[in-house]
């Protein structure tokens, strides 16, 4: 199952990472015109974004723990100074706050490998079990998982776009295969506690995110929160997937993976299909959210309104990518969610199903109120290559959700 | 060779306490290339080197890297960095020396309560290394908690990740070379990067206090509830 993961997480990271660079090339140009002030060298940005680009392939294919440890502290210091692209006063605390609590929490993450690799040669439980607990702690810091998820909003709020949409479409789901990886090889007796503080974080991610996102003013915390939520939402579908998936077959050729009940196969699907179609629409929205940024110089939502009037094709991405990351129907995710709310506890997925409305009333309200009404402000005109590489995601998602569906139809 | 290694470690213990007593940057910084020494030959220390007699080229490579780069080269980039920002000591700490030293010290003993009631006897070259790694990880986090100095903070830092450093050489973890040496990179990447982040914030807050670090967050939308 990891090695499906690993090949699936690799391929979508390779499209994003295309689809943010030429985004970026189109953004920058535009973002250094409009917004003037000090900015670093072009050549330094896009060398930084190319290494984020190879230290997260580094992550995916590392081969050993510690290894990988060293490749996904690299996508820190990589992607730090593309956060701090203009050198503002709040890029440049998110810069530092991003870099000091992930690297701490990456040292915890550190210090938890080398508790588990000792585990591995005494045997001891005890060990096994603080490791997992700092692993946890330390790539769940980077995964933003909730509390560790501070440094996550103001990092994804003052990046440029396209970096914000890597980082929270392919390095969030990097630091989460850190933390798949350990857990899969964690033996029979210590599961069963690290299930419970797999679902307790992603829970708790879940409760913090439709807190904070039911009165956001930003409406690119807006999308950060919205990542926060959806990281904890594919830790709980893993976590349901290691405890009722039953043990997994693989075909003969290696090409596939079953699991014994359905339960396996319906959650296995739900998570890959909700890791894929959560990174492609964050990504829409991410490049859609940095165009207005553009276009109103202001990331107030009270400052944006209209925009089906003012601004018809990015009303028209905004409006999309909002239906589609609240998982309503036509949304792949609407499935994924309906996989995990069928096959958790009751509690669970009553838990689970009052947050979920709690984020689908903020958002909506928010989408709403930003395109409906007059416009307040007239926005800059924008060059209509901007819109390119959105409209395209929107038509991939569109594509790969009817593939998804049809698949599972026949399936 | 264990006595040597337990005068060691307990000096590294007291490195730890006059960091947290500390209130000037230059000294604050020769504590910690001190610390970066004793992180680097600790496991030349820790070798078994009358069963196994003279250690493997590895070994020795790793520790000459780490005390190099611990102990020279991260220390020196860290005084320039002081140099070139013109940054004064810290005056007005959140916690005061003396009680940070006190807290400090709380934390020495805990570490050698929890170390005891690990009863971790596999395995391991120096039953002093463990607790001295808990302490000096905490007096790591606590320096961060505690000072307003973005260069105290990245200081903080390291004395966190020569804590790791010295768990690891207790409990004889052998990654081999590249991820010895990667983890190296990484804590030096990140020290530079951290240290351009510190002249950007000079330049642009004109202070090195992260309190002028709080714009960004969401406390004000809980305000208004």
């Amino acid at each position: 199952m990891i090695d499906s993961l690993q090949i699936l997480l690799i391929v979508l990271t390779s499209v994003l990472f295309v689809a943010d660079l030429v985004q970026s090339v189109f953004y920058i140009r535009e973002a250094d015109r409009c917004e003037g002030g000090e900015h670093m060298p072009r050549w330094l940005y896009f060398t930084c974004f190319c290494g984020f680009f190879g230290a997260m392939l580094f992550a995916l294919l590392a081969p050993s723990l510690p290894l990988m440890w060293v490749a996904v502290e690299l996508t820190t210091l990589v992607s730090a100074p593309l956060i701090a692209y203009h050198r503002s006063p709040g890029a440049l605390e998110a810069m530092w706050k991003y870099l000091l609590i992930c690297s701490i929490g990456i040292g915890l993450a550190l210090f938890g490998t080398m508790l588990v690799m000792h585990a591995m040669t005494t045997g001891n439980p005890t060990w096994y079990k603080a490791g997992f607990v700092f692993v946890l702690a330390g790539y769940g810091t980077k995964t933003g998982l909730a509390p560790f998820h501070t440094w996550l909003p103001d990092a994804h709020s003052e990046a440029p776009a396209p970096v914000s949409a890597l980082l929270s479409g392919a390095l969030l789901n990097c630091s989460f295969f850190a933390i798949a990886r350990f857990r899969t090889i964690m033996p029979d007796e210590v599961t069963g506690f690290c299930d419970t503080a797999m679902i307790a974080l992603g829970l708790l991610s879940l409760a913090v995110a439709a807190v904070f996102m039911v009165r956001q003013t930003d409406y690119k915390r807006l999308l950060a929160y919205s990542s926060i939520e959806h990281m904890g939402l594919i830790v709980v579908l893993f976590t349901l997937l290691q405890m009722y998936g039953g043990s997994e077959i693989v075909f003969e050729d290696g090409k596939g993976v079953v699991f014994e009940n359905i339960t396996g196969d319906i959650l296995f699907s739900a998570l890959l299909g909700h890791i894929v179609f959560h990174s492609l629409t964050k990504t829409l929205l991410f490049q859609t959210a940095g165009n207005l940024l553009l276009a109103f110089g202001t990331r107030a939502i009270a400052a944006v309104q209209g925009l089906g009037v003012s601004m018809k094709l990015h009303a028209v991405l905004w409006i999309a990518g909002i239906v589609f990351i609240c998982g309503m129907p036509p949304s792949v995710l609407f499935l994924t969610e309906l996989g995990l709310v069928v096959s958790a506890p009751i509690w669970m997925s009553a838990i689970v199903l009052f947050l979920l409305f709690c984020v689908f009333a903020a958002m909506t309200k928010i989408a709403l109120a930003m395109t409906m009404g007059k416009p307040a402000a007239v926005p800059r005109p924008l060059p209509a290559r901007l819109c390119c590489v959105p409209t395209l995601i929107l038509l991939l998602l569109i594509l790969c959700g009817i593939f998804f569906c049809v698949g599972h139809f026949f399936h | 060779m264990t006595s040597l290694a337990e005068i060691l470690l307990a000096l590294f213990l007291m490195t730890n306490l006059l960091l947290a007593g500390t209130g000037r940057l230059r000294q604050a910084i020769r504590l910690v290339a001190v610390q970066g020494w004793f992180v680097g030959i600790l496991p030349v220390v820790l070798w078994n080197w009358t069963a196994e007699g003279s250690p493997e080229m590895r070994v020795w490579a790793v520790a000459a890297v780490n005390t190099v780069v611990k102990g020279v080269v991260l220390p020196a980039l860290l005084l320039y960095a002081t140099r070139k920002v013109n940054a004064k000591g810290e005056l007005e700490p959140l916690v005061s020396f003396k009680l940070s030293q006190a807290i400090v010290f709380a934390f020495v003993v805990a570490s050698f309560v929890i170390g005891k009631s690990l009863h971790i006897h596999e395995a391991i070259a120096c039953e002093l290394a463990i607790p001295v790694a808990f302490a000096t990880m905490g007096t790591g986090l606590f320096l961060i908690c505690a000072r307003r100095k973005a260069i105290t903070q990245v200081l903080g830092f390291l004395v966190f990740e020569n804590g790791i450093t010295v768990f690891g050489s207790g409990i004889l973890m052998e990654y081999g070379l590249i991820v010895e040496l990667g983890i190296l990179l990484d804590v030096f990447v990140l020290v530079f990067v951290l240290g351009i982040a510190i002249y950007q914030i000079s330049r642009t807050f004109s202070s090195l206090d992260t309190d002028k670090l709080n714009q960004l967050g969401d406390v004000h939308l809980m305000k208004r509830m």
